[in-house]
């Protein structure tokens, strides 16, 4: 079922608006948790979140424009959702602007040699990546998130969808990521080697 | 180059979502597997599994902002159509009401004004009184029963039959020699339509 069909049977009520939202649940809930706490917000605060977005989902579903898409409207409110809950937690901050490019630069030179520091030979690999990972997301939550997405094995869509940007857009963002990432886990492979 | 690196990050992508490409170096592929490996167990931890328990409390959640089944059945577009054949139907039953059972109105609606419509509680009790004294006048009144809950009296214009109706305070439509009037109740009932088919068989 897509989710037009979805739709569709909400927009009906009565039984097939039941059956509507039980195929919402069963498809777009695990994401829909797991992008939440991706994004930084605790596992209780999580399904709170998941219950405002299936809310206004249901309520607002007359104001879904058959134009567009209806998976991209359907995370267009679990983003904003997400917004509202973060505003309430007095937790937005912006992740994009948080480092800028000449930040990054600096990162890239003196991160790995900081992370390599840490990370003695006697740790395994999966610590020291872990070790990074924590330290990348910590300065790159946005990033963080959308290799988690892509390590689920969502679609490029639906990537796009969860973070707002079209497909062509998403790809090269994950390449980006990619790089980003390899001041904070390049030199734990790297121990291999040696 | 740039070729190059977009195939490298594709395959590190593809790894790490779980799919490993056969032609891709070790140690991209090593890498992006231990990353794998490292966000799986982290997220089995965090992440919360959409399970029916939290299913049933989303239910109790749009059960309790009025947007369960029950209450959403405004939206079936079947019972839109039921809802309104109903208020069609009481509408046609109030408009017939108003056009044929209301004595007030008769005249003007009926187009006519010359018969004479005598509004009282009780048609049959009253006919029953009419006969009875228009017997005496040695006519014999010709009555017929309508749908409308009206009862047509016609009865030949003679000075004796005028005199008694005189006398009742009823003016009659004079028509043909006959004289014509009808009485009609005050309160019209559903059943008058079967009593007037009753009473056409029984003639």
């Amino acid at each position: 079922m897509t989710e037009d069909d979805i739709i569709r049977l909400i927009r009906t009520g009565g039984r097939a608006m039941d059956a509507g939202v039980k195929a919402l649940y069963q498809s777009a809930a695990q994401p829909m948790l797991r992008f939440f706490v991706y994004k930084g917000v605790s596992g209780d605060d999580a399904k709170d979140v998941l219950q405002e977005t299936f809310v206004k989902i249901v309520r607002n579903v007359d104001s879904f424009s058959a134009e567009g898409s209806a998976q991209a409207w359907i995370w267009q409110i679990a983003r904003n959702c997400l917004i509202d809950h973060q505003r309430k937690q007095g937790s937005l901050t912006d992740h994009e602007t948080a480092v800028n490019d000449e930040q990054w630069e600096s990162l890239e030179e003196t991160t790995p040699d900081q992370n390599a520091a840490t990370c003695g030979r006697s740790r395994s690999v999966d610590e020291c990546v872990s070790d990074g990972f924590e330290k990348f997301n910590r300065v790159e939550p946005e990033r963080a998130m959308v290799l988690m997405l892509q390590m689920d094995g969502s679609s490029i869509e639906e990537i796009g969808n969860q973070i707002g940007r079209t497909m062509v857009a998403t790809k090269e963002y994950l390449s980006q990521c990619r790089k980003k990432i390899q001041p904070f886990i390049s030199h734990c492979t790297d121990l291999l080697e040696s | 180059m740039t070729q190059d690196t977009n195939k490298e990050d594709e395959q590190w992508l593809n790894a790490l979502a779980g799919r490993t490409a056969s032609d891709a170096a070790p140690k991209v592929i090593q890498q992006a597997e231990s990353l794998r490996r490292v966000l799986k167990t982290r997220n089995e931890h965090l992440v919360p599994k959409a399970d029916d328990m939290l299913y049933q409390k989303l239910q109790f959640r749009l059960r309790r902002e009025g947007l369960d089944s029950s209450r959403q059945g405004w939206r079936n577009p079947k019972l839109w159509g039921i809802a309104a054949t109903i208020l069609l139907c009481i509408g046609i039953v109030f408009q017939m009401d108003r056009f044929n059972f209301n004595g007030e109105d008769k005249d003007i609606l009926m187009g006519g004004g010359s018969e004479t419509v005598m509004i009282v509680a009780d048609p049959e009790a009253r006919l029953a009184e009419l006969k009875a004294g228009l017997g005496l006048t040695g006519e014999v009144p010709k009555v017929s029963w309508k749908i409308n809950c009206e009862i047509q009296v016609t009865i030949k214009d003679t000075k004796r039959v005028q005199d008694y109706l005189n006398t009742q305070r009823i003016e009659p439509k004079v028509e043909d020699g006959n004289a014509i009037f009808a009485l009609a109740p005050t309160s019209p009932h559903g059943t008058c339509f079967w009593n007037a088919m009753m009473k056409k068989f029984g003639e």
